[in-house]
C-alpha cells in the first residue's frame, strides 16, 4: 500500500496542474494511494505512526529536501520504503538519487530500485540525510573521543556530512553514504592583488562532539534549520530505504 | 609509495590551518600539511608536507617526509626523506632513502633482518680437533 505526503507549499496555485498530472500517472501505473497534506496545525506524526502500525509499507514524499527531512523525523520506525516525487525548489537529494522532477518521478517510483542510506544523527534525536555547515570561530571538535581538532583561522568553514555535494566534492576523495561522517574544513587564503587560494582538510570519523564557548549557528542544509551547540553528531546503524533512479550518483 | 595524484585513496587530509591533538588512529592514507601533537597510527601510508609540524610518534607502512617531525618514526616498509625533512627522534624502518639536505637527530635502526649473513662457526676448539685428526691420519 502506497501512502503519499504532500508538502504544505503544494497548495499554491502554480503546482495544481503538475499535481493533477502526477496523480493521473500514478493511477495509470496502479500505485496510487492515500494522500495526506502537511500542515502547521495538524499533528501528522500521530496519524502517520497509526497508519504505519496498520500496515503501510511505502511512504512517498511529494515536495523537496525539507519535506523528506521532516518526514524522517516524524516516523518512529525507519524500516519502511520511502519514495520521493520532487517538486518545488531545493531538490538536491532527488538530483543525487537520480530522481527526475515532477511527473517523470512516477516511473522511477514504479520501477522500485531501492538504495539503503545511512542517516546523520544530531544529539541522538534529530535525523539528517545530507550535511550541516558552521563557521569555525571558537569551535572545538572532538572526534571519536580520541583527538581534538582546532581550526586556527576563524574564516574557515566546517562541513559535517553524511552525503555531500559542495565544491569540495570534486577536490577531495569524499566517501558518501559510507557509514562514516565526513568532516571537511575549507580554508581560504586571501591576499591583496593575488588569486585567493583554497585548501581543504578532510577527516572520516564515527562521532563528532562539537563545543563552543559561544552560541554558534549551525546550518542544516536539508531543512535550513539552525541548531545551537553543544552538539553530538553521529551516524545511525539503521538505514533508510529510498526508492532511487538509475542515474543516481550514490551507490 | 605515495605519489602525486594518489589523493583518491587518501582517507585523511590535515590542512595547513588545522591543528590536531590526541591519538590519531586510522586505516587509510594520511596527508599532513598542518600540525599534529600526540600519536599517529595508520596501517597505510603517510605523507608529511613541507610546511607541516608533527610533535608525535608515528607508526605507518610507508612514509614520505618533507616537513618537521619531533618524535619517533616506526615505518614497516619504506621511509623517504626529502631535502626539507627534519627529524628529531629515532627511526625504525626497513628501507630508508635520504635526500641531501635532510636532517636526522636520533638513532636509526633498520628492521629488515631477512638478508642478514650467518656468521660461520669456526671456533678454536673445532680448529684444534681438525688439526689433531689430520696429524693422526698422517702418522697412521
Amino acid at each position: 500500500m502506497y501512502y503519499y505526503i504532500y508538502d504544505n507549499f503544494l497548495t499554491e496555485k502554480k503546482y495544481q496542474g503538475i499535481i493533477s498530472k502526477i496523480e493521473s500517472r500514478l493511477t495509470d501505473l496502479g500505485i496510487n494511494g492515500k494522500i495526506i497534506r502537511m500542515s502547521t496545525f495538524k499533528n501528522l506524526s500521530k496519524t502517520l505512526n497509526e497508519d504505519i502500525a496498520k500496515g503501510v509499507k511505502t511512504i512517498v514524499v511529494v515536495g523537496n529536501d525539507r519535506t523528506l527531512n521532516q518526514l524522517i523525523n516524524l516516523i518512529d520506525n525507519l524500516n519502511l520504503t520511502i519514495g520521493l516525487i520532487p517538486l518545488g525548489p531545493d531538490n538536491n537529494i532527488a538530483k543525487l538519487m537520480g530522481i527526475p522532477e515532477g511527473e517523470a518521478a512516477c516511473d522511477v517510483l514504479s520501477s522500485r530500485i531501492i538504495q539503503s542510506l545511512h542517516l546523520g544523527l544530531i544529539n541522538k534525536k534529530y535525523f539528517f540525510i545530507t550535511y550541516l555547515e558552521l563557521p569555525s570561530d571558537n569551535v572545538f571538535l572532538n572526534c571519536d573521543e580520541n583527538y581534538f581538532i582546532n581550526v586556527s583561522d576563524y574564516h574557515d568553514v566546517i562541513s559535517i556530512s553524511n552525503i555531500f555535494w559542495g565544491e569540495a566534492a570534486d577536490k577531495i576523495p569524499l566517501s558518501n553514504n559510507s557509514g562514516y561522517i565526513n568532516l571537511i574544513i575549507k580554508h581560504t587564503k586571501k591576499r591583496l592583488f593575488q588569486v585567493k587560494k583554497e585548501n581543504f582538510s578532510y577527516f572520516k570519523t564515527k562521532t563528532i562532539e562539537l563545543t563552543s564557548d559561544r552560541s554558534v549557528p549551525i546550518l542544516l542544509i536539508d531543512e535550513k534549520r539552525i541548531i545551537k551547540t553543544p552538539v553530538i553528531i553521529s551516524i545511525t546503524r539503521t538505514k533508510l530505504n529510498l526508492i532511487v533512479g538509475k542515474k543516481r550518483f550514490i551507490s | 609509495m605515495l605519489k602525486e595524484g594518489s589523493g583518491h585513496e587518501t582517507d585523511t587530509i590535515i590542512g595547513p590551518s588545522v591543528k590536531v591533538e590526541g591519538d590519531f588512529v586510522t586505516e587509510g592514507n594520511i596527508i599532513v600539511e598542518g600540525t599534529i601533537c600526540g600519536t599517529i597510527k595508520t596501517s597505510q601510508n603517510i605523507k608529511v608536507g613541507p610546511s607541516s609540524k608533527i610533535f608525535a610518534n608515528i607508526w605507518a607502512d610507508n612514509a614520505l617526509v618533507a616537513g618537521e617531525i619531533q618524535g619517533n618514526l616506526n615505518i614497516a616498509n619504506k621511509l623517504e626523506l626529502t631535502a626539507s625533512a627534519k627529524i628529531f627522534g629515532d627511526i625504525k624502518t626497513a628501507v630508508l632513502s635520504i635526500a641531501s639536505g635532510a636532517t636526522i637527530n636520533g638513532k636509526c635502526q633498520m628492521t629488515d633482518n631477512k638478508n642478514k649473513s650467518v656468521r660461520p662457526e669456526f671456533s678454536k676448539q673445532k680448529k684444534l680437533e681438525l688439526k689433531n685428526q689430520n696429524e693422526v691420519e698422517k702418522t697412521a
